[in-house]
């Protein structure tokens, strides 16, 4: 007779193999019920999505936020399979039943009986492997209801709808791009080619607008007009960054002219105009014909400075580079004209009050020094494109070769406005540096009316607080604390000097009133 | 897992209740116990050729101490099969033709007028053919309904009142009752509530021509085979014992329970056919019935629990006779044990069918 003393480990096995069915189960059945689920969320998403396209305009990237539904979805989809998790008696009877269903394994399991524990443990493998039913056909249908939410956001309706007044709209916005295009190609910002290709792109999203729908249209015109933007800015920064290297360069030789006179250092300022022209001669060169000659004109008389030292040559190269900067402003006003510049970007590009103004007594005193002086006989056969005289030596003072420098020396003396609120020394008019000219203007002044705080009628009266009146004497004399009469006031008042005054006469009064 | 334990032996506790308060058989015992009815079962088989199914199923309701309605044709070896059966077992048997004429004292027995040795007269009761262990009803729907009635009541209650006394029938009590389906003029059909009585209502098919041939060429002149008891009384007793220890495991009661809720027609769970043809379900009876066929079938089996398996192999011979059928199942020629199949086919084995 076989031997059938209990062997707990039979049931232990058995045991094991129930809880793996278990968890192959609630997988499987959270994997149904996930699948049903999320075709039913995916349902809703895509009717919501529908809806709020149809009904209140919502676009697809709005919409398509309504799958989020797909995670209360999953949350219920666990807890169904929770519920749905098999007893550990109903996992063995499942078993039991892919065995054959002979209920061996059922009444070793129930009874805990160990000596029909080898007999369950053949049973249970012999009941193999559990392939539950994972839900294909619904994970099908969540798969079919995907689709649907794709065609939900993707079928032209509400926002997307190109109606004729969109349509007029999305013209519009297309002629004024090309309006852009013109104004960047004009003022340099694009080359030929460069403004053909945004020609030809801005000509495809026209054509375009019916298919891409409304948002993809607006986002298109977006896109293009951010690059012409862009390429303005560039134009604005550029020219910016000229117009301080010329305004650095003018002010790098007023500050030597009024230190030492270094000419080294002036024509080193001289040097970093005409840099500045010529680098902005090269990128405004294409569009205009007048700026390379301009750029060329203003390195011979950097060079010309360099070697002589000239103020009328320093007073012309700053006529020049105050010719560029209005060729400049022109053009991005040009640019801001085409709405691609804000106003504050052109404003940026005026050059500072102060500066301007040197720029202009500079430029003035150079005009009236050609205007009165003499020139030497070198000037003067120079100014005539003659060949100096043999032996000739520039005569200085009244002519503008060497002593230009201590012209320029006065008249930065003659004190240009520095910038920031004030008129500075001498009788500079009152200016308001860093503003615009158009607040600017709206400074003026105002007559105040007087403060109605004392006016028995003013609601403010009742919260006046009255001190109590001291006597200045008794205050003095009481505790001979200083300034516990009010003198503390009148310090803070009076300045220094006159303060001193005071006490001195006070002193000299208390001394003479002493005496009497 | 003690939790899952727990759960397990729960419904083990419960089970327990039902009738298996002890552990499990263990193997050797079931091992015996096999052994035993294996014995009985070829001595049946010995008797009747070719009728493997219907012996087992005679032996399990004898195991079960159930009672059995044979229905077949004449000659088919009905009678030799309760005769082979008794001799096995070691019983006695009788047998009473039932005929129109057949009055419930024929079959129970009465009391009879008798001269005392003393003198005077007495009332003395003389059992009748009933008391026996195995009683052969042959051609019971031939009987009056009232004579059927005292047959089926000794038959539910194992006992015979007779002027106010109550006697007990032999232990073990087992009717095997014949029906013949043909000749159905001048019968009296056993009212439903008498067919509960029936653990099992068997069909005796004629047996094949391989049998037959064994048949006719053993049994010289139709002389039944010389038997001899297979089994002591109290070898008889222990099977009895053994078989009240089977346990049923609670997903095998729990199925029997839904299946018997779904045979009635009203039921949410009935399967159409069963709505469409059934007049009236299963009674708590049937499921008694069923549990206790399966709990010997699993014996049978070597298995010291019942198991869906045999529930199934046991279903149509107890339902089929206990389902009250429609005009409409006639009509349409549906037979009871197409509705068992339908009840066994649409009502799963675990609740809910959780895969």
């Amino acid at each position: 007779m076989a031997d059938h003393s209990p062997d707990p480990t039979h049931l232990a096995h058995v045991e094991a193999r129930i809880t793996r069915w278990r968890r192959r189960v609630w997988a499987a059945a959270f994997a149904r019920e996930a699948g049903q689920a999320t075709a039913f969320a995916l349902v809703a998403a895509g009717a919501g999505a529908l809806i709020a396209r149809a009904v209140w305009g919502a676009s697809a990237s709005q919409a398509v936020w309504l799958a989020i539904l797909v995670v209360p979805a999953l949350a219920v989809a666990f807890v169904r399979a929770r519920k749905s998790l098999p007893s550990r008696a109903e996992t063995a009877a499942a078993i039991d039943l892919a065995a054959g269903g002979n209920g061996i394994l059922l009444a070793a399991l129930e009874r805990a009986d160990g000596r029909w524990g080898e007999r369950a443990g053949r049973e249970a493998r012999a009941a193999g492997d559990l392939t539950p039913d994972l839900g294909g056909g619904r994970w099908l249908g969540a798969a079919a209801a995907a689709c649907f939410v794709l065609l939900a956001l993707s079928v032209p309706l509400g926002a997307e709808r190109i109606d004729a007044s969109h349509s007029e709209r999305l013209g519009g916005f297309a002629e004024r791009l090309s309006e852009q295009i013109a104004a960047l190609a004009e003022s340099g910002a694009l080359n030929s080619a460069e403004s053909q290709a945004m020609l030809e792109r801005l000509e495809s999203l026209q054509s375009g607008f019916e298919d891409f729908g409304i948002e993809a249209s607006m986002e298109a015109v977006d896109r293009l007009f951010e690059e012409l933007a862009h390429k303005a800015d560039e134009q604005a920064f550029l020219a910016q960054s000229v117009l301080d290297r010329v305004e650095s360069g003018a002010r790098d030789m007023l500050e030597q002219a009024l230190a030492d006179a270094d000419p080294a250092a002036i024509a080193e300022g001289a040097r970093k105009i005409a840099a500045a022209l010529e680098k902005a001669a090269q990128a405004l060169g294409e569009s205009s014909a007048s700026t390379p000659a301009l750029a060329a004109q203003a390195k011979a008389l950097a060079e010309a400075l360099g070697a002589s030292m000239s103020l009328a040559q320093a007073g012309q190269l700053l006529d020049l580079a105050e010719g560029l900067r209005e060729q400049l402003e022109a053009r991005l006003g040009r640019l801001a004209a085409a709405g691609l510049l804000d106003g504050a970007r052109l404003e940026r590009l005026a050059s500072a009050p102060g500066a301007r103004a040197a720029f202009e007594r500079l430029a003035e005193a150079a005009r009236k020094h050609k205007s009165e002086s003499k020139p030497c006989a070198v000037c003067a056969a120079r100014e005539r494109g003659e060949r100096c005289p043999p032996g000739a030596k520039c005569e200085g003072g009244s002519c503008s070769h060497g002593v230009g420098l201590a012209e320029l020396g006065a008249i930065a003396a003659e004190g240009a406005a520095s910038g920031g609120t004030g008129r500075g020394p001498g009788d500079a008019p009152l200016t308001f540096a860093g503003e615009s000219k158009h607040r600017a203007e709206e400074f003026g002044l105002e007559a105040l009316g007087r403060i109605g705080i004392d006016d028995p009628e003013a609601a403010l009266e009742r919260w006046r607080v009255e001190a109590e009146a001291e006597a200045v004497g008794e205050a003095v004399g009481a505790d001979g604390v200083r300034g516990a009469a009010g003198d503390g006031t009148g310090r803070r008042r009076m300045s220094p000097r006159h303060r001193a005054a005071l006490e001195a006469y006070n002193q000299d009064r208390a001394g003479s009133q002493d005496s009497h | 897992m003690s939790s899952n334990k727990a759960d397990l032996q729960g419904s083990a506790e419960m089970s327990g209740v039902l009738g298996s308060p002890t552990g499990l058989l263990s193997p050797d015992d079931v091992a015996a116990a096999r052994a035993s009815a294996q014995g009985l079962l070829n001595g049946l088989d010995t008797a009747l050729f070719g009728q493997g199914p219907l012996t087992r199923l005679v032996l399990v309701a004898c195991l079960a101490r159930g009672h059995v309605l044979l229905e077949g044709a004449p000659g088919l070896g009905k009678t030799e099969l309760v005769k082979a059966l008794a001799r096995l077992l070691g019983l006695g048997w009788r047998r009473v033709q039932f005929t129109p004429d057949l009055l419930p004292g024929d079959v129970t027995g009465g009391p009879v007028l008798e001269e005392q040795p003393g003198g005077g007269r007495a009332l003395v009761f003389h059992p009748g053919p009933v008391f026996t262990h195995v009683l052969l009803a042959d051609e019971i729907n031939r009987a009056s309904p009232k004579t059927q009635a005292a047959l089926l009541e000794a038959m539910a209650e194992r006992r015979v009142s007779a002027l106010g006394e109550t006697r007990s029938l032999p232990e073990p009590f087992y009717v095997l009752a014949t029906q013949n389906p043909i000749e159905l003029e001048g019968t009296y059909p056993l009212p439903e509530a008498q067919l509960d009585r029936f653990l099992f209502k068997l069909e005796v098919a004629n047996p094949d021509r391989a049998s037959l041939e064994r048949l006719i060429v053993e049994r010289r002149g139709g002389a039944g085979p010389q038997l001899d008891a297979a089994i002591e009384v109290a070898g008889l007793h222990a099977l009895f014992a053994a078989v009240g220890r089977v346990h049923l495991p609670r997903p095998v009661a729990n199925w029997i329970a839904r299946l018997v809720e779904a045979s009635h027609p009203g039921a949410a769970t009935a399967p159409e056919p069963i709505r469409r043809y059934v007049r009236a379900g299963l009674s708590p009876r049937a499921a008694i019935a069923i549990v206790e066929a399966a709990r010997a079938h699993a014996l049978l089996a070597g298995k010291p629990g019942v198991g869906f398996d045999d529930v199934r192999a046991l279903a149509a011979p107890t339902f089929g006779h206990r389902l009250v059928l429609d005009y409409r199942a006639r009509l349409d020629g549906i037979a009871a044990r197409d509705l068992v199949a339908a009840l066994l086919a649409e009502v799963p084995e675990l609740d809910g069918a959780r895969r």
